[in-house]
């Protein structure tokens, strides 16, 4: 299977699945080209009647496309992406052109701003980091403030946002032993990445502080989805904990 | 109807097919660990598809407020009413306040309980399933897996139909064979036993596992470690580590084949992660990810690759199977 467009690699996984992975001339790009293909399986998915997509799963750069194996088998999906691709769909954008450069259709996604209460006892790894990166602890608030992330996946946990990059500065390995538990709210960062743990779980990575915001609402719904933006702001502990009772 | 829970087993929980098109918000696909047993359970207790079922480890006890039609499945299941042997993988008509008890004679193995009518459960992200990790699922829609005296409230059984439903049963030769095989190593038999190779079909980061890792995974045996769950089953055997050290987290199918860098493969099954960052060998054939799920620790397995056009052709073969055979016994 060829790679064509946006698209630099086929890859099986499995009976009835495939990978695509996507370039880019840096993540951003992959990963909007990503959340672009997403979109066209989603409207093939919501306008055929028999549909053989069961479900694709986004990440980073890549796309996981399961399909049902009694109705298609890879060849016919490569296929039919090839034909959406020439057909000159709408949403991928110039039929076999490189995106590198090119003007490609992002849908716009939702910005929130999430507050954080640096410092917070129950998740406060900000001496490590400190530690860990040679800036003090203000530097290090104010330079992950400083930033609007975009959303590149969500999974891991339910509703768990990856979001990136953080400032290089910033740049900080895991913990060499993970917790078992990390609370719901932890804001965190690891390498270049910075996330909201969305319940409480398991983790590696270095906390910065508490987020009152729920990630998940009462219907289980994610606040954050791939491709959004996020900006922090510091909030105070009584802030925090007006949050709460509000 | 209510069906009480006398005694819970080691580990049971409530499933049904579980979450599809929910990995993309990070839910776990969930679903039962061995989906061929789950469905010929509620196929033999006159339930649709996608119905809830137990899915028990150890052995469960549970009484009736009301008569019912059950149907108990999986490994070599032992199944008592009262005290007195039933067949498994058969309907069994059960009577008011009698005692069902079942269990698999391999601890760890799963067995599935359906209970014919509409279980009155929580849904949750267009599920029943229970995943403890996730709060979903389970009596209290919060995730916790059956205790024992739980009652579940399900839709009673009308005399009409108590009395008019067939006794289904599946014979015995089609219980744990029902996958089949294009695969040389089974090709003579026209089914695989439980301890026939799984088969994989190579894929994701294959090309980053040398020849030698590929042939010592397809030539030994490894054994079924006692870090199984859920999520995944970590087998010990020959190292096959691959040569990638990092790589971007991507999305982890069911039955993937991941390779962490201690060189042990870890089967990921059905309450995986949604993505992870360990490199991958390819995947198990679908049907053999109910197999796995039915081996426990001690026990050995081996692999055998196959392509994708001979998988394809095994499930659809499975498949055509399993509808004959339904037409069969209704």
């Amino acid at each position: 299977m060829q790679p064509f467009g946006s698209i630099k690699q086929f890859v099986p996984v499995g009976a009835n699945a495939i990978m695509l992975y996507f370039s880019g001339s840096n993540l951003e790009q992959a990963n909007a080209a990503c959340q672009q293909w997403l979109r066209v399986f989603d409207r093939a998915a919501s306008h055929s009647e028999r549909p053989w997509l069961v479900e694709c799963v986004p990440s980073y750069d890549s796309l996981l496309i399961i399909f049902d194996i009694e109705r298609v088998d890879s060849h016919f999906v490569y296929n039919t992406l090839r034909s959406w691709q020439n057909g000159g769909n709408t949403l991928i954008g110039p039929a076999g052109g490189s995106q590198e450069g090119g003007e490609t259709e992002v849908a716009a996604g939702k910005c929130h701003t999430l507050p954080v209460w640096y410092g917070a006892p129950d998740a406060n790894d900000l001496a490590e980091i400190s530690k860990k990166t040679t800036l003090s602890i203000e530097d290090i608030i104010s330079l992950h403030t400083s930033v609007e992330y975009k959303v590149y996946a969500v999974g891991f946990a339910p509703g768990f946002g990856y979001m990136g990059d953080i400032p290089i500065q910033l740049q900080c390995p895991r913990l060499s032993t993970p917790r078992k538990k990390v609370p719901k709210g932890a804001v965190a960062i690891a390498d270049r990445q910075t996330a909201v743990y969305s319940s409480e779980s398991p983790g590696g990575w270095n906390l910065m502080g508490l987020c009152p915001e729920n990630m998940l609402d009462k219907d289980n719904q994610p606040l954050l989805s791939a491709g959004d933006t996020v900006k922090f702001v510091s909030i105070t502990e009584s802030e925090f904990n007006a949050y709460h009772e509000g | 109807m209510k069906v009480e829970v006398i005694s819970k087993g080691l580990f049971s929980l409530i499933v049904d097919e579980g979450r599809i098109g929910k990995q993309r918000q990070g839910f776990s696909q969930s679903g039962p660990m061995d989906e061929m047993a789950y469905h010929w359970a509620n196929f033999l207790a006159h339930n649709p598809d996608n119905t809830p079922c137990l899915e028990v480890m150890g052995k469960m006890t549970v009484c009736f407020s009301e008569p019912t039609i059950v149907a108990v499945a999986g490994r070599q299941v032992k199944v008592q009413v009262n005290g007195h042997d039933q067949p498994s993988y058969s309907s069994i008509k059960v009577n008011k306040n009698d005692r069902l008890s079942f269990e698999s004679e391999y601890v760890g193995s799963k067995a599935y309980l359906a209970i014919y009518g509409k279980w009155k459960v929580p849904y949750q992200v267009g599920s029943a399933c229970t995943v403890v990790r996730e709060s979903l699922g389970g009596l209290h829609g919060d995730g916790r897996v059956i205790s024992d005296s739980d009652c579940i409230d399900i839709s009673r059984c009308d005399e009409q139909t108590y009395e008019a439903v067939s006794v289904r049963q599946l014979p015995m030769r089609h219980r744990l064979s029902m996958q089949h095989s294009m695969s040389k190593k089974c090709g003579t038999r026209t089914a695989c036993d439980i301890n026939a190779p799984l088969r994989v079909i190579k894929g994701y980061q294959e090309a980053h596992f040398s020849q030698v890792a590929k042939r010592m995974f397809e030539s030994s045996e490894y054994t079924v470690s006692s870090s199984i769950d859920r999520m995944g089953y970590r087998l010990t055997g020959a190292d096959i580590a691959s040569s990638l050290s990092t790589m971007r987290s991507e999305a982890i199918h069911v039955g993937a084949i991941q390779v962490p860098p201690d060189g042990q493969p870890i089967i990921m099954m059905r309450d995986r992660q949604t993505l992870g960052g360990y490199p991958k060998l390819g995947c198990l054939n679908p049907l053999d990810v109910n197999r796995l799920a039915q081996r426990v620790p001690g026990e050995t397995v081996s692999f055998i690759f196959q392509n994708s056009e001979e998988a394809r052709a095994d499930i659809l073969l499975s498949r055509q199977h399993v509808q004959r055979l339904r037409g069969e016994i209704a």
